[in-house]
């Protein structure tokens, strides 16, 4: 038995809840083996444990529950912890070295490749059912929620969003990474700026299904094990924030200023920065930062050139 | 926002099919207008086709005779275009000049001729009256804070200004826009935009599904000595208060104007353009004295409403500094 995702360990052992909410299961079986989503109402990264044993996948999640309880006659809600465990059993022994998982906004997505040679006998439980992956898996077409996958800062993050959930909110609500901001959500003060395949954006106006298969880069995605990039560095030094509410849009704005070739003068930068607004009116220091980086980026490219 | 069916089109039949097949289906590019006013509560599709993944309408070609630009090329593509920025001023400086490089990054030539009007009445439906939103409303502008608004082109039924900055340029130089139909075919950017008149809800001469797939622009000595002055009301990323898109060619002397084209932006209901300045203008020898007077039947019909009254002289004496700018005179 190999306990693979071991950045997921069950926090203590909890009792089984007696009414546990659902937890909804798709399975799908693909070329490499199988995919499996599991909605798990309230799960993160901390409280769910996969087991995968031959053609065996056991998930267990800690989950929180609210549950009305009297308490000094009076009725009052209480979160109740308790642990949701289902089981399954595949038509193939699974690889657990190669297998991967992520969850999201309470979104479990296994991606379980199948050992090469092996072939058992299934035996279909009262759990998840088994179907064949779609020929092309067409773009979402009704108006319900669909699973997008999102690529930000390198990683994959299946989201199940509505239509009109902007990248902005996906960004924010769906993946968790609150480092972009909302600021007027009508694209008109560049708090929400995020670079999209290298290009900055608004994604406050992107909707996150045309984001789907493109590289999202946002602010959590700068800094390299634990360094502050550059730009980062030159705001601190600058003193080029008040708040900080603008920062990560002016900071993504600023860092493709540069890669543009928009940074030349001080005219130019604050021309091609004029798309992030600071209320507490930091220009004169952004504007500072971005100047000594475009210089620095200028410098180094003579020396390699 | 109220919920929709995505879809990304494959093809450009596959978009006209999916928008005209569908009642409330409409195209998406870059989004910036169209998300902008489903937030806004204007727009509400049933449907979105997005069609920026349609190939091949992303191009950028400067050859001998025209510029033609792809309906998906992004803004900052053709502000950024190294011969559009060298040797066509006013296409690169009307791109520039509008909206912030994240939303030039976005926003698409097509969608950016699409973009409907920053009127706040428009833009809020608590506001009952607006024709262009609900037809037979009324117009809450026309005596309400009209300082934006324009003194051009308007009618009882409503006097929304034309936001945008390319399609002045556009019109000044003779541009057509390329549209799929059934049968392609090609539109003057003059008569792209329809004058409101009884029925300011209709913006162009374009049915549901028909799709604009790319605009040229005719190379002319005009063009190539051309310039876009912009004036506002702060200096970067704000539209326009009234700016003005103009092009001189000289005769052999230098000094006599062979072919002078203007038209003017934020002043009026459509790109405007300004022929009694041309006409007055043209086959004379340019100086201050003759710019400034000629200038002055740009505004030629426009009516004030009270607030907006001063974008009249404004509209002349922007026309008057461009003209200036680029023919040379101080």
């Amino acid at each position: 038995m190999a306990d693979f995702i071991r950045a997921f360990p069950l926090a203590a052992a909890v009792p089984a809840l007696e009414q546990a909410p659902r937890m909804e299961v798709d399975i799908v079986e693909t070329d490499q083996g199988y995919r499996l989503k599991a909605d798990v109402p309230g799960a993160n990264r901390k409280n769910i444990t996969v087991i995968v044993d031959g053609n065996t996948v056991t998930i267990r999640a800690q989950v929180e529950k609210e549950e009305a309880v009297e308490n000094r006659r009076m009725l009052v809600t209480e979160r109740v912890v308790g642990e949701l465990v289902r089981s399954f059993t595949l038509p193939h022994e699974i690889d657990e070295s190669r297998a991967e998982a992520a969850v999201v906004d309470g979104v479990l997505v296994l991606t379980l490749p199948r050992r090469t040679g092996t072939r058992v006998e299934v035996r279909h439980g009262a759990e998840g059912k088994l179907a064949r992956a779609p020929a092309a898996a067409p773009a979402a077409a009704g108006t319900s929620a669909a699973i997008v996958n999102l690529k930000i800062n390198g990683s994959d993050y299946p989201l199940k969003l509505e239509s009109r959930v902007t990248l902005l909110d996906a960004l924010r609500e769906y993946a968790h990474l609150y480092g972009t901001k909302k600021g007027c959500d009508q694209g008109q003060c560049g708090a929400c700026t995020v670079h999209v395949n290298g290009r900055r954006v608004l994604s406050c106006l992107t909707l996150a299904m045309q984001a789907e298969g493109q590289q999202v880069v946002t602010i959590e995605g700068l800094a390299t094990d634990g360094t502050l990039h550059a730009m980062q560095e030159a705001f601190i030094r600058h003193d080029a924030l008040q708040c900080g509410y603008c920062t990560p849009g002016q900071i993504m704005s600023a860092i493709a200023c540069i890669a543009e070739g928009h940074a030349g003068s001080d005219a130019d930068i604050r021309e091609y920065m004029s798309g992030n607004l600071c209320r507490c009116g930091t220009y004169t220091n952004i504007v500072a930062a971005v100047r000594e980086m475009a210089g620095a980026t200028a410098s180094r490219q003579g020396q390699t050139s | 926002m109220k919920n929709f069916a995505y879809s990304r089109a494959e093809s450009v039949p596959d978009a006209m099919m999916a928008t005209a097949s569908h009642t409330g289906a409409r195209f998406l590019a870059g989004g910036t207008t169209m998300l902008d006013l489903m937030k806004c509560g204007v727009e509400e599709p049933t449907a979105l086709v997005d069609i920026t993944f349609l190939p091949g309408l992303d191009g950028i070609e400067t050859g001998p005779d025209s510029v033609r630009i792809g309906a998906l090329a992004r803004m900052s593509d053709v502000a950024n275009h190294p011969v559009i920025s060298r040797d066509f001023p006013a296409l690169s400086e009307s791109m520039w000049r509008g909206a912030s490089e994240q939303l030039r990054n976005m926003a698409t030539i097509g969608g950016n001729l699409m973009q409907r009007t920053r009127c706040n009445y428009f833009r809020d439906p608590s506001y009952a009256a607006c024709n262009k939103r609900d037809p037979g409303s009324g117009c809450a502008a026309l005596d309400g804070i009209n300082r934006g608004h324009a003194v051009l082109g308007t009618s009882d039924h409503c006097i929304a200004t034309y936001p945008g900055d390319f399609a002045v340029a556009l019109v000044a130089f003779d541009a057509m826009v390329h549209v799929r139909s059934a049968q392609s075919h090609s539109i003057p950017a003059a008569d792209f935009f329809l004058l409101p008149e009884d029925r300011p809800h209709l913006e162009h001469p374009i049915a549901p599904g028909e799709l604009i797939v790319g605009i040229e622009i005719p190379i002319s000595g005009a063009l190539r000595r051309s310039h876009y002055l912009k004036v506002r009301d702060r200096e970067s990323y704000e539209f326009a208060v009234a700016s003005a898109a103009v092009g001189i060619e000289f005769e052999a002397d230098g000094r006599t104007v062979r072919d002078l084209r203007v038209a003017m932006g934020g002043v009026a209901t459509k790109p405007w353009r300004a022929r009694q300045v041309e006409a007055a203008l043209n086959g004379r020898p340019l100086d201050e004295p003759t710019v400034r007077s000629a200038s002055k039947l740009a505004t030629d019909g426009a009516v004030s409403h009270g607030a907006n009254g001063f974008k009249i002289e404004l509209a002349q004496r922007v026309v008057a500094r461009a003209l200036m700018t680029i023919g040379g005179i101080k």
